[in-house]
């Protein structure tokens, strides 16, 4: 039986090697084709670090990734690397009075269809995005938009909104024209005004593919093309710039970085982003309410270490919840430093002493335990908890880290079964502290997790909303950071990194912190 | 003579005399050498486990971020994690928590299952075919994804995942049993044992389950593999065990974005779950060989 079978096996075993060897060889001239086809052309291959799920404009993730990475659209309004506002498709914006605001626009932009951008197509888009997306809707506040002339917009608010200018920096607010429409009124494909134009989006692979805009009004663009891949592994996007099937990504796991930026033509520069990790403090359990306890929490997690080993210094050690290159931060602040001596001064105090020598605190024979609940979506969170944890437990608090899907987060924290939450935090959504602020520590706030309330804080928020004067603005502004980092209502750990990883022959690139996660900007160029 | 470990033990009366009952069983365990190596590496690997905590150098949470992803030295035999803590107190505790899991669901499975296939199969009728259907439920789905099921809704815990897998494993013992049973109900001796009065409980413990049980306790040996291979797997998808436990498959999946820069953090918890996958499937083998000569093999699987 045996031997009847071997020549077959023999036959089949040749066959599958063919066949594999075959298709290996497709593949190959396949993609030596496409660079002999365009030859020295300018094509950039980016690694996105999301999948990409949808183009549309005026969603959340899909306007994130059509305004900034893939450079189709762009807002009225922009930002400075500070991020202090600048014009963008708008020249300059004024409030009239306390809920009107007029907008001027440019008068040489034209989309990529070829007709020319009015305020009646801005007026268009607003509404468009205000009815698709809830969360623009709640930041902007806009009550009706009248078209002046040609190049004049004007907005009223249906309340006071200081920061309407900056959310019109979010991406999702960018400029769409009305041909990005079909005649049912369907959202087909985006027509921006941006550097680069909307080509193909592959439903089946994912791949977005854009073409230099030649009437640019910004000027010259860098690039021909410009392929956007997602991939949401980030061994994945590693491997593919190694081998190199892509020109530029982001965020390889940051303890490859060093390696990677060792290789022959590959270089990978870090950055701060602005998002921050910060654990929020069940301020509803007994030993957390008192003040000292959440100092000497401070005192007792080493931010340089974390960031050192943990971060691989993707991301810095951070004192307040604003990065200190931004306009408006209290630039006084310093990361609180390791300083076992005065946690154990601070918890002595408050009456924690470990009484039964076990190592760990205790009081009234209460021993001071708590969880740390995080999730695992970003990979430096997990092991972050972790090394907090065991520097915790030598200022003798126990520390015990639970890593959950988000729906058993969201269910703990809703029956206020938790001590301790560490997640990443965007901070610069809108470019205005009064955004992040107000939803973090005023009493009721949406994000003010630890159900922190001081009527102080309170007042001078409220006090600042009806300030135009920036620089008064900001003075309040920086009063609550510095009420704030006094009483750690939450634990601001450390700024968000992010590593741009690329080919030596990608030039012109300049980072921009303002982005959300990074920006490509029309002057990029490839140069062999 | 077979052998001179088996003649030393049996002069130490360790071992059954050959012609005792058990003996010949003894005997020929001892004439296989693969089976011998692998009990001689389970004794060692049960020895380790029963006494990590006194054998590991380090406290394996110790976190030491300063001396973190160092390969094997002299201070650290296996090198370092992603956090500084010692690999080698790690999988030394590791094997204790992995193996003492691994005993649990396969008690708990063998009972339970052992309780319902008598039952299917010595009754018969309504009770047979109510316990079949169920049997046939359980088996019907895909373990592993049946048993991250369940731990993700009781969440997790060391208890909730001895709970999980033992609800996944139950099963198959429940069937081997039943047909066990069905065979053995058909026997004189059984048969002899009905007519001269004796209860069914009697008959069950006395005459049914020690003439069943060899198949089942085959399947047990090489299911204690596979239990291991399933803990790490659900470790390994990041819903087994709270992160401060330290567990082979939690290491390895923690390692693995380490994979180029230190790769001795995925290699080593690799081995050591090769290992004790390896020493029961040879134990497990061997015992189906010896009890069942006739058996070609490969059905177990």
């Amino acid at each position: 039986m045996k031997e009847k079978n071997t020549p077959l096996c023999i036959f089949l075993i040749t066959l599958l090697v063919c066949a594999s060897l075959l298709s290996s060889g497709c593949t190959g001239t396949e993609g030596s084709e496409v660079t002999e086809e365009n030859p020295g052309s300018n094509t950039l291959v980016l690694g996105e670090m999301w999948e990409i799920d949808s183009i549309n404009a005026a969603d959340g993730d899909g306007g994130t990734l059509i305004c900034e990475k893939a450079a189709i659209t762009e807002t009225l309004v922009g930002a400075k690397p500070d991020f202090s506002l600048k014009p963008g498709l708008a020249t300059s914006w004024e409030q009239l009075d306390e809920n009107i605001w007029e907008f001027k626009l440019r008068n040489d932009v034209f989309f990529h269809d070829g007709s020319k951008m009015t305020a009646e197509e801005v007026k268009d888009s607003l509404e468009n995005v205000i009815a698709e997306n809830p969360r623009v809707d709640s930041m902007l506040k806009i009550a009706s938009m009248e078209v002046v002339d040609d190049y004049t917009l004007r907005i009223e608010t249906s309340e006071l909104n200081p920061i309407l200018p900056g959310v019109l920096h979010y991406p999702d607010t960018a400029v769409i024209s009305p041909s990005s429409f079909n005649e049912a009124g369907e959202y087909v494909k985006p027509v921006g005004t941006g550097p680069y134009k909307f080509e193909s989006f592959d439903e089946q692979t994912r791949v977005l593919t854009v073409v230099k805009n030649e009437n640019w009004w910004g000027g010259e663009v860098g690039l021909d093309r410009m392929v956007l891949k997602g991939m949401p592994d980030p061994n994945t996007r590693a491997m593919a710039i190694e081998n190199g099937e892509l020109d530029f990504t982001v965020d390889v796991l940051y303890s490859e970085t060093d390696r990677i930026n060792k290789l022959e033509g590959i270089n990978v520069e870090k950055y701060k982003t602005p998002r921050v990790y910060k654990i929020d403090v069940n301020l509803g359990n007994e030993p957390l309410e008192d003040v000292r306890v959440r100092q000497a929490m401070s005192c007792a997690i080493d931010r340089y270490e974390i960031t050192e080993h943990i971060l691989y210094k993707v991301g810095e050690p951070a004192a307040g919840p604003f990065l200190p290159s931004m306009v408006w931060a209290n630039k006084d602040l310093q990361p609180y430093t390791r300083d076992l001596e005065k946690a154990d001064e601070l918890l002595t105090e408050a009456g924690w002493v470990d009484t039964d020598g076990d190592g760990i605190r205790d009081k009234d024979g209460k021993t001071l335990r708590l969880n740390l609940l995080t999730y695992s979506a970003r990979p430096g969170l997990p092991p972050m908890a972790q090394a907090m944890a065991a520097q915790l437990k030598e200022a003798g608090i126990d520390v015990e880290t639970e890593v959950l899907e988000m729906g058993a987060i969201y269910d703990r924290r809703e029956k206020g079964n938790w001590d301790l939450y560490l997640a990443a935090y965007n901070i610069a959504m809108v470019p205005d502290p009064e955004y992040v602020l107000s939803n973090w520590y005023m009493t009721g706030g949406p994000d003010n997790g630890p159900g922190y309330s001081n009527p102080e804080v309170d007042s001078l928020i409220m006090d600042a909303r009806k300030l135009t004067d920036l620089e008064e603005r900001y003075q309040k502004f920086n009063e609550v950071e510095a009420i704030v980092y006094e009483e750690q209502p939450m634990i601001i750990v450390a700024y968000y990194g992010c590593a741009i990883v690329k080919k030596d022959y990608v030039k012109g690139y300049v980072f921009d912190p303002t982005a959300h996660d990074y920006r490509i900007n029309a002057d990029m160029y490839i140069e062999k | 003579m077979d052998n001179v470990f088996a003649d030393r033990f049996r002069r130490e009366d360790f071992l059954p005399q050959p012609g005792e009952y058990g003996g010949d069983f003894v005997k020929r365990v001892f004439q296989r050498k693969d089976m011998l190596f692998a009990l001689a590496a389970l004794v060692l690997f049960a020895g380790v486990a029963l006494f990590a905590p006194l054998l590991s150098p380090y406290d394996p949470n110790a976190i030491d971020l300063k001396n973190k992803n160092l390969g094997p030295s002299e201070g650290h035999l296996l090198g370092t994690d992603y956090l500084g803590r010692d690999l080698l107190s790690r999988i030394l505790i590791g094997a204790r928590i992995s193996l003492s899991i691994a005993f649990g669901v396969v008690l708990i499975s063998l009972f339970v299952g052992i309780a319902a296939g008598c039952a299917a199969g010595y009754y018969g009728g309504l009770v047979d075919e109510s316990v079949s259907r169920v049997i046939d439920i359980f088996l019907s789905f895909p373990g592993v994804i049946f048993a991250l099921t369940i731990v993700g809704v009781l969440g997790s815990g060391v208890f909730n995942l001895m709970l999980a897998l033992s609800i996944v494993q139950w099963a198959r013992y429940a069937r081997l049993m039943r047909g066990q049973v069905l065979t053995l109900k058909k026997q004189e001796f059984v048969l002899s044992a009905v007519t001269s009065g004796a209860g069914d409980f009697h008959i069950i413990r006395r005459h049914i389950v020690p003439n069943a049980i060899a198949p089942l306790l085959v399947l047990a040996t090489i299911d204690l593999g596979h239990v291991i291979l399933s803990i790490a797997t659900l470790s390994f998808l990041g819903i087994g065990l709270p992160a401060d436990i330290p567990e082979w498959g939690a290491m390895l999946s923690a390692g693995k974005e380490f994979m180029r820069t230190a790769p001795h953090q995925t290699i080593f918890p690799g081995l050591a779950i090769t290992f004790v996958v390896v020493i029961f499937s040879i134990l497990g083998d061997g015992i189906r060989d010896i009890l069942d000569p006739h058996h070609e093999g490969g059905e177990m699987y």
